[in-house]
This record gives C-alpha cells, sequence and structure tokens, in this order.
C-alpha cells in the first residue's frame, strides 16, 4: 500500500514500550541524528535528554516578560499617583513602594503569562499550524492511542534512505518504512 | 536492603565534637549572660530555643506530610528531618524557663506580671481586658497542649517510621502512618500557631497581628528545607546517600524557592495591612522595627532572606547543582537568625543589640541540636529501607 510518488519526507519505525524508544533515541542520536522526532501516547520522562534535545529558552523568555511587567507596573503607578494625578488619600504618600507592591506582583506575573503562552504555542510550537505531513501515515496516527513513533526526517543531512532504514531496523523498530509527501488526501 | 547508620562515619564523629565545643561555648557564655542581666539573657535564650525548636517541629510535621500525600520522591530523603525530630526531648524540657518567668520573673512576659492589673497608676486596661487569655494558668496549660500534641506526633508518627525499618514484610506501621497522619497535620498547624502567639508575639502583648502564625511558620519552614538540604548534599558527597541523585536536589531546591516567595508573600503580607490601616495598636510592631536601627535589619531582611535566595534558586541549574544549594541553604539559616531578632530582640532593646550573648544563646542551642542529632545517628538508619515508595523515589525524575 505505499505510495511511490512524491519526495520521500521521512523514514518510520513504531516501537511499542516507553524504555525501547528510549534507547532507540539514544542510538538516534549517538549516529549524529539532529532532525528527527518521536510522538509518543504520552509524556514519557528522559526521551529528551535521550534525544540530546536542547534546553527550551522558554525561560529567557519569561524572564524578559517579567522584567517588563515589573518595570511597567511601577512606571504606572508612579506615573499616574505621583506625576499626572496628585490625589491624597487619607495622608497617604502620593506614591510608596508599600501599596505598590501587590500591583507590581500581579502585572509581573500577567505578563510573564501572557508572553509564556503566546510564546510556547505561537513561535515554540509553530501555532497556527494545524497539520503535520506525516498525518497520513497509520503509525503515526496510533501515536496517539498505543504507538510510539519514531520520524527520521529527510532534511537531516545525513539521511538517506537505506541508511535510515537500516539504523532503524538495528535499534529494533518495527514496520520500517519510508513515508512520501501526500499531496492531496480524502 | 540493610539499614544504614553512619555511627562511625567521619561525618557522625564530627558533628559529635564540634557540638560539644559550641555547647560548651554557649553555655559559657549564657552562664555569663546570666549574672551580667537576666532580662537580656532570658531573651537570649528564648532567640536560641525558638530557632531550634522550630526546626525541630517542623521537621516533624515535614515528615508527617509525607506520609499524608503519598509522597514518592522524598522517601530517600524523609529520614533526615525525622532525625531532626530526636531533638525534641529538649524542645520540651527547654519550655521550663518560659514557665518558671511567667509565675516569678516576668522579665519575658510582662503581662505575667500582678502589678499592672491592680488599679493605681501601673493600671494596664489594655492587658486587663486580655487577662482571661494571657494569664500564667492558662499560658502554663497550653504550652502543657502543645508539648502533648508534639511528644505524640513524636511517638506515633515518626515513631512508626523508625519501626518500619525493622520488617520488610508487615507494612502495619506505615499504612497506620499515612492513615491518620491528617489530624497530625491539623493539630500541628494550630500548636505551631498557638506557640507562636504565645511564644513569641505576647512578648509585646499591646500588640497583635493575626497573620503571625503563619508568618512564625514560614521562617521556620524554609529555614528547616535548607537544613534538609545541607543535609542530604553532605551525606551525599560523602557517599552515606548513594540513592540520591540531581533529581532529589532539583525537588528540594523548589520546595526552598517556593517557600522563600510564601515567606515573603506572608511577610509583607502582614507588614502591607498594618500600614495600610494605619491603627495604632497594629502599628507600634513596626514603629518600633522601622526607626532607629532595628530598620537597617528589616531592609537586610527584604534583600537577604527574599532576594538573595529568590535570585539564587530561580534557575534550574542552580536548583540541581549541590554547591549552591548548601551556599544558599546556609545563607537562609543565617537570614532566619535575623529573622527571629528582628521580631524578638527589639522588645528588649529599642536600639539595635545583638551581641555575644544572643549569639551564645544560639550557639548553646545549635550545639544541644547537633549534639542530639549526632546521638540519633548513633543508632537510626539514615535512610528509611523499608519504606514501600523507597524504590519509586530511587528511581525519581522531575
Amino acid at each position: 500500500m505505499e505510495a511511490t510518488i512524491g519526495n520521500v519526507i521521512a523514514v518510520m519505525g513504531d516501537f511499542k514500550n516507553p524504555d525501547k524508544v528510549t534507547a532507540a533515541a539514544k542510538g538516534i542520536h549517538g549516529a549524529g541524528y539532529t532532525k528527527f522526532d518521536i510522538y509518543t501516547p504520552y509524556p514519557v520522562h528522559g526521551l529528551e535528554k535521550a534525544m540530546g534535545m536542547p534546553k527550551t529558552s522558554l525561560p529567557k523568555f519569561a524572564l524578559a516578560g517579567g522584567l517588563f511587567g515589573l518595570s511597567s507596573a511601577f512606571a504606572l503607578q508612579y506615573w499616574t499617583g505621583g506625576i499626572e494625578y496628585k490625589l491624597n488619600i487619607g495622608g497617604k504618600p502620593l506614591f510608596a513602594p508599600q501599596f505598590g507592591v501587590p500591583v507590581f506582583f500581579e502585572l509581573m506575573v500577567l505578563c510573564t503569562g501572557l508572553t509564556v503562552f503566546f510564546t510556547m504555542f505561537g513561535y515554540l510550537n509553530r501555532l497556527p499550524n494545524w497539520h503535520s505531513k506525516y498525518q497520513y501515515d497509520a503509525g503515526f496516527q496510533a501515536a496517539t492511542d498505543d504507538n510510539f513513533c519514531v520520524v527520521l526526517e529527510a532534511e537531516d543531512p545525513r539521511f538517506t534512505v537505506e541508511t535510515a532504514q537500516a539504523l532503524l531496523s538495528k535499534l529494533g523498530a518495527d514496520n520500517v518504512r519510508v513515508v512520501r509527501e501526500t499531496l492531496e488526501q480524502d | 536492603m540493610n539499614t544504614v547508620i553512619i555511627a562511625d562515619s567521619s561525618f557522625a564523629q564530627k558533628m559529635r565534637t564540634y557540638s560539644m565545643i559550641a555547647l560548651g561555648v554557649g553555655a559559657l557564655g549564657m552562664v555569663g549572660a546570666a549574672f551580667l542581666d537576666s532580662g537580656r539573657f532570658l531573651a537570649a535564650y528564648l532567640l536560641g530555643y525558638i530557632y531550634f525548636a522550630g526546626i525541630t517541629i517542623v521537621a516533624m510535621f515535614f515528615a508527617t506530610l509525607q506520609f499524608l500525600v503519598n509522597a514518592g520522591w522524598s522517601a530517600m530523603v524523609r529520614r533526615i528531618p525525622e532525625i531532626f525530630a530526636g531533638f525534641l526531648p529538649i524542645v520540651l524540657i527547654g519550655l521550663i524557663p518560659m514557665i518558671i518567668d511567667v509565675w516569678f520573673s516576668h522579665k519575658l512576659y510582662h503581662w505575667a506580671d500582678p502589678h499592672i492589673y491592680q488599679p493605681g497608676p501601673h493600671l494596664d486596661e489594655v492587658l486587663a481586658s486580655k487577662r482571661g487569655y494571657l494569664n500564667p494558668t492558662f499560658f502554663t496549660i497550653r504550652l502543657g497542649i502543645y508539648a502533648l500534641i508534639w511528644f505524640m506526633t513524636y511517638r506515633l508518627i515518626i515513631g512508626n517510621s523508625f519501626k518500619q525499618d525493622e520488617s520488610a514484610t508487615d507494612y502495619t506501621p506505615t499504612r497506620f502512618n499515612m492513615k491518620r497522619s491528617a489530624p497530625f497535620v491539623l493539630l500541628f498547624a494550630m500548636s505551631l500557631t498557638f506557640a507562636g502567639f504565645d511564644l513569641v508575639m505576647s512578648l509585646d502583648p499591646h500588640w497583635f497581628s493575626t497573620m503571625f502564625g503563619v508568618y512564625f511558620f514560614a521562617g521556620n519552614f524554609v529555614s528547616t528545607l535548607s537544613l534538609i538540604a545541607i543535609f542530604v548534599v553532605t551525606l551525599r558527597r560523602q557517599g552515606h546517600l548513594k540513592g540520591i541523585t540531581d533529581e532529589h536536589y532539583h525537588d528540594i531546591g523548589k520546595f526552598m524557592f517556593a517557600f522563600t516567595v510564601f515567606w515573603t508573600y506572608i511577610t509583607f503580607s502582614q507588614y502591607f495591612l498594618i500600614w495600610y490601616g494605619n491603627l495604632p495598636e497594629e502599628t507600634l510592631f513596626f514603629i518600633l522595627r522601622a526607626h532607629g536601627n532595628w530598620q537597617f535589619l528589616g531592609y537586610g531582611l527584604v534583600f537577604g532572606h527574599f532576594i538573595v535566595p529568590f535570585v539564587t534558586l530561580l534557575t534550574q541549574n542552580n536548583k540541581r547543582n549541590p554547591a549552591v544549594l548548601i551556599g544558599v541553604g546556609c545563607w537562609i539559616l543565617f537570614m532566619h537568625f535575623i529573622d527571629l531578632s528582628f521580631i524578638i530582640l527589639p522588645n528588649f532593646s529599642p536600639t539595635l543589640r545583638i551581641g555575644w550573648q544572643e549569639i551564645c544563646g544560639w550557639l548553646f542551642f545549635a550545639g544541644l541540636f547537633f549534639f542530639m542529632i549526632a546521638r540519633q545517628l548513633a543508632t537510626r538508619s539514615i535512610v528509611a529501607v523499608n519504606d514501600p515508595y523507597l524504590k519509586e523515589s530511587l528511581e525519581l525524575v522531575s
């Protein structure tokens, strides 16, 4: 049933258990592949380390968002209370860090949360991209159920169909298959 | 698995030696302080006592909490706070000077002085209205109740945890702890809150803060976690806790980080409400501490107890770094001393006064504390070897 038209986009293999797929991830990373991915039914602890994935850059965005929120909260309260609209409330100072803290905190958390949300989904996870080019593969679809699917992408500089197939077979993958670009699907 | 007893290790021997030295120096200083100025001596005693009693009681709470929530990660770590609980006998005996003070000397707790309730120039109407709660009899009864609660927790929960070491097949002790730890956590919350009110807040009996109990808890909790972190890292480095990995460091680091923020949140909330409300019966606490040179301790706490640990523990790499954990742990323990000094000592001196008396009070109790822990290490296993969650803890990935 394998399609023979279209460019090769990946070589895939299936595993049936998280320990084996973690071992395979180490093997693929050890063989020098960088463009590969593993799709699992649930988060597998330690898999990202076995794959040699770099640490996420999300904390840097979070810090930047938090500092922005903190400084804008300071500026907002200082400018409104102390400069633009001076109002004596109960003899309290026009601006004092004591009463500013709740707003510092809230705006910092809000800006951090929104930055993390939009950075993670919009930038790091590439939304609004609602599809994957592998989504017509039956094994890939089964990764939402009980399959641990390894995908060696054709974009990898080391990729050739033969070596990729040989590597996955050597690592003990079932159903090693070549996946081609699907132009139309009903 | 076999029990891990490190009685002969250099760790336990060094602790025994140094604790004896600290105890000797502290006791000598305390005797000197008692002859020079008995009021200051009692304040220094109270400071040292609260510091280590807080750590002991919170350590028992921490162990109980692990049973309550069936925590898997902490099975490797839980024995450390359980060993801290071995200081409990001294905690109970150490309450006696406070009881003597309310009955006889009234140097610490001046609400106990009967003269201020007699009609005349010394009459204190505010305290007269609080006399139903703040009187020597009820104070003694309350301390007795706290002592009973802490003793029961030690005997039942901590005792059962040690009892589990004896059998790898019969899980009755652990099962009891998992089922019955909830009321002990509740009793702990009540007893620590009210002990904070009675022993510390009533030093200034005109002042009151409903947040004081949780403020007291937060400071004690973060310093207990720091001491646990220091012990775990040191024992791991000396090869005694082989199952401890970076994952455990990370979890302890996260705990320390979270409760640094919690301490800040509670401390600030208390200050903020009093500052905003601006009521004379509440502000007197901060007027004493925000004017004169006590204020430098206050600013020091903002930076030292919050910003320094917060920034240091913010990144994942630092939480997983044992050297950083030890450094931050010692720093938090130092800041906890400053924190308790800031709460207790201004009641006895309007200007900044931390001298050898206070340091000797701390050293005296530090010596006793580590001496008692060294005694525990002689017989107790530092790993809860038959804990049903031990395997899960060994395989921890966070």
